[in-house]
């Protein structure tokens, strides 16, 4: 069975799709070209990002990182069940 | 396979794709960049497959006691946008993948910056995106992993037993 008979409509819901986000990968372009341009060896935060660019970690931590993923998926998981909580109260 | 088994699949891949794209000590920035590209696809097919839903809650909403159907809406529209600022952000941010995408060195700082920002923010919508698809979520575990792991399962099948969630979300 192809994709087309399983999902009916399939192309222009692709387009769509696609289509959206394009439109939204635009205006985000555009808005922050807006922004003034700020010369990266000047003002306040360049020695800041500077060392924040060298904290970013290149190699996998897998032991370090655990704890890392761990947190967020706790932290996604909370949010789902304060937010099933609440919602379910006022909505 | 069940629409609902394969959308339950697809939706594991997405929240696991989600998660692990936040953890960047565990994944490392090359895995990070990667794996921010290939949440792309099952994005749009999660859309795809899902487009009957769009269309009669965007229908619903119009009505006026349709409360949560319009914030359902406004929070997946909220989430689609950040998922897409996210996504942009990072590759025009890259270091490993796209190194240079043909911008200004100065602009790089910006672009990491809201990205940092988009995938904070994501976080929350996820999470709040699980909250209000919660029913289908049970449902579905319920049904098609909770059901199939138990002893009696094959049983229950065989006489019917299973139903499948209502339409999800």
């Amino acid at each position: 069975m192809t994709a087309e008979r399983r999902i009916p409509g399939l192309p222009l819901r692709c387009i769509w799709v696609i289509g959206s986000a394009a439109i939204v990968a635009i205006i985000s372009l555009g808005l922050v070209d807006l922004i003034p341009q700020r010369r990266p060896d000047a003002g306040p935060g360049a020695n800041h990002q500077e060392s924040r660019e060298k904290q970013r970690p290149r190699a996998p931590d897998l032991v370090g990182g655990l704890g890392e993923l761990s947190e967020q998926a706790l932290l996604v998981a909370g949010i789902a069940f304060a937010g099933r909580t609440i919602l379910r109260i006022r909505l | 396979m069940s629409r609902t088994r394969w959308l339950l699949i697809l939706d594991t891949l997405l929240l696991v794709l989600a998660v692990a794209l936040q953890a960047l000590r565990f994944t490392g920035l090359s895995l990070h960049e990667w794996l921010g590209l290939i949440i792309a696809p099952p994005l749009v097919l999660h859309l795809v497959v899902q487009w009957q839903w769009i269309v009669s809650t965007w229908r619903r909403a119009t009505a006026q006691a349709a409360r949560r159907a319009r914030f359902n809406l406004i929070l997946n529209g909220v989430l689609f946008v950040f998922m897409v600022v996210a996504i942009v952000s990072g590759v025009l941010a890259s270091e490993v993948i796209f190194p240079r995408v043909g911008l200004a060195e100065g602009r790089k700082p910006l672009w990491s910056d809201l990205h940092s920002f988009a995938a904070n923010t994501l976080v929350a919508l996820v999470g709040l995106h699980l909250a209000l698809n919660w029913r289908w979520i049970a449902s579905a575990v319920r049904v098609h992993v909770i059901r199939r792991l138990s002893p009696g399962a094959s049983a229950a099948a065989r006489r019917g037993l299973t139903t499948e969630p209502e339409e999800s979300p």
